[in-house]
């Protein structure tokens, strides 16, 4: 009997424990440290204007993007930052701009990817000559990580065997989109494992 | 309720969020085409199998695979082998041999491989007099061609013109579209104009100016007979039949201004469609036959309106240059062909009947009198080259451009014919 209240006795201060977890945001958990944990290690320990900061910010996230310069480049440039200076303000501000510049980069790699694939597509591609017809046929391709094409296969035909034919021609003489090769992998993951071609007969 | 609407936020856009790469420029290479020598006793084999080679490559479609190249010299689909042309980098191959054949008859069987796709395209066989080989070449040719295209080859049509040898010497001339077998019409002294052809083939129209006047003829291709129209005017030009067969438009200047009239082929009567004070020529029939496009100055410049023949409503089609002339409607009605001019450089065009822009395809600058191929992807046009007229063409994909054979004199005003059903 003794025992069964202490049982209860426990579950009731576990549940009031989890309770008081979950209106706590879970902070109980998280060291300190991490509520911040978006923000880079590499940003601690140098001293800076703090006024000057998010121009800062601005100029190398300006400076990746004119001159493509690597998200690398920017964490070194980005060390010179004293995190002992951050107001919460600028570290959510900063948050947000590096999110940002990581989209762009994925957005930047992923295009110069695809203008890549669609330069070897068409040297391949014998296009026939179907006039004044504006057709198009629409192929879904899995890819694995080396670039190497898995499958591919005809999603949306476009109403004429020869244009169908000569895009699954050009698909037939490729084994490797050998373009993907280097890309981080979550970009990989997000953009190319699993991507549709869609072959045109005019220019739009 | 939040954390569900991020959700579902996430979730509409990674649906959405698929990736699509458009391909639509294509490869400038030409298709890589072998035809095997066709396997004969006796020496048509080879001669057949190069006669379908020179029709195929006439248009700069087709890159050929020369014979000293090949590595095997299959005449059936059984001893046949992909691995052969993947290696060359080919893209088609045509083989075939011959079933029966003696000095009178021949029967002949082929076949067109799709050598990405590991696949046989087209089985067929054709027969005919051992004398027809040309003809008989241009009828697998054809098909071939329709396997690997998905249009109609043009291989066996014609190409009216008109020859000037010298200054005083004027034939209207017929020949194969390869430039063989040309025969003339009609020869004049004074100047031929402007052949037109009728939908049957039976007939061509044109403008003579032997009474010291331009008048219109049709000419019985078969019979040779002569039959000019009757009109009021003194001035007749630019006949064009339509492809219906039962009228000729053309334009006649009954005082002075030119306009354009309907000749009716049945009761012989002539109806009036524009009547403008500005000059109204160069009338070309939609395929459907109910609409012309036809030049006019009424603008001030040279531009190209369309008339609904049954309510005689115009509407212009040219906005965009100096000059715009000679239009024709390609097989599908919804694009035009025309002479593009501006500041006195003349180029072929193309322009969507819906659209305001014009496309200029032709390199050369003194372009005129451009006449569409009857599958629409071919277009042959009058040129200079130091004052000397030739036919050169291009292929409407912009990947190909060839000159016709040269003649002795100056050729102008090709006049292409419909398919040779």
């Amino acid at each position: 009997m003794t025992n069964s209240f202490i049982g209860l006795l426990n579950s009731i201060f576990l549940h009031l424990l989890l309770f008081a977890i979950l209106i706590t945001d879970f902070s109980i958990f998280a060291p300190q440290q991490d509520r911040i944990k978006t923000i880079p290690v590499e940003f601690v320990n140098l001293p800076i204007d703090i006024e000057n900061i998010p121009k800062k910010i601005n100029n190398i996230k300006n400076e990746l993007l004119e001159n493509n310069i690597q998200k690398k480049e920017l964490i070194d440039e980005l060390k010179t930052i004293d995190k002992k200076k951050f107001d919460f303000d600028t570290r959510k501000n900063l948050e947000d701009q590096i999110a940002e510049t990581k989209f762009l980069n994925e957005k930047r790699e992923v295009q110069i990817r695809i203008a890549l694939i669609q330069e070897r597509i068409n040297s391949i591609w014998k296009k026939p000559s179907l006039i004044n017809k504006n057709i198009q046929a629409e192929f879904v391709i899995n890819l694995a990580p080396s670039g190497e094409i898995l499958s591919f296969d005809l999603i949306s035909s476009s109403g004429e065997k020869v244009f169908d034919d000569s895009a699954l021609a050009a698909l037939s003489k490729i084994y490797f989109i050998t373009e993907v090769i280097g890309l981080e992998r979550k970009y990989f993951e997000r953009n190319f494992r699993s991507f549709n071609l869609v072959f045109k007969s005019k220019n739009q | 309720m939040k954390i569900f609407l991020i959700f579902l936020t996430f979730l509409a856009l990674s649906i959405e969020a698929k990736l699509k790469i458009e391909i639509s420029q294509g490869s400038k290479d030409l298709p890589k085409i072998a035809i095997v020598p066709f396997k004969s006793n006796m020496k048509i084999g080879e001669s057949i199998s190069m006669l379908i080679q020179d029709n195929l490559t006439l248009f700069g479609e087709f890159k050929a695979l020369p014979k000293n190249e090949m590595l095997s010299f299959p005449s059936k689909e059984e001893n046949f082998f992909y691995r052969d042309w993947n290696i060359l980098n080919v893209d088609y191959v045509v083989i075939g041999n011959f079933q029966e054949e003696n000095s009178e008859f021949i029967n002949i069987e082929y076949f067109v491989f799709n050598i990405s796709l590991n696949k046989l395209i087209l089985r067929g066989d054709v027969s005919g007099n051992y004398s027809e080989k040309e003809k008989i070449s241009k009828v697998i040719s054809n098909r071939v061609y329709k396997s690997i295209t998905g249009l109609n080859g043009v291989f066996d049509t014609k190409i009216a013109y008109i020859l000037n040898p010298s200054r005083e010497e004027y034939k209207i001339c017929i020949s194969d579209i390869d430039g063989t077998d040309e025969e003339v019409l009609f020869e004049s002294s004074a100047p031929l104009m402007s052949p037109s052809w009728s939908s049957d083939l039976k007939k061509l129209a044109y403008v003579s100016f032997e009474k010291g006047y331009p008048e219109i003829y049709m000419q019985d291709l078969f019979s040779g007979k002569r039959e000019s129209i009757k009109t009021l005017g003194l001035s007749n030009s630019a006949p064009v039949w339509s492809p219906d067969n039962k009228k000729l438009a053309f334009v006649m200047s009954s005082s002075g201004n030119p306009d354009i009239y309907i000749y009716n082929l049945r009761n012989k009567k002539i109806s009036r469609h524009t009547t403008h004070y500005g000059i109204d020529t160069e009338p070309a029939w939609s395929p459907n036959s109910k609409k012309l496009l036809f030049t006019s100055n009424r603008s001030g410049s040279p531009q190209i309106y369309e008339l609904t023949v049954s309510s005689n409503r115009i509407k212009r089609v040219t906005l965009d240059g100096d000059y715009n002339a000679r239009a024709s409607y390609f097989p599908d009605g919804k694009d035009i062909v025309l002479v593009h001019g501006n500041n006195g450089v003349f180029h072929i065009g193309t322009k969507k009947l819906r659209s305001r822009f014009i496309n200029t395809i032709s390199k050369t600058t003194l372009d005129e009198s451009p006449t569409i191929s009857p599958n629409g992807n071919i277009i042959i046009y009058a040129t200079k080259n130091n004052s000397q007229g030739y036919l050169a063409g291009l292929t409407l994909d912009g990947k190909s451009k060839f000159t016709l054979p040269v003649k002795f004199g100056s050729v102008r005003e090709p006049a292409w014919s419909p398919f040779m059903n």
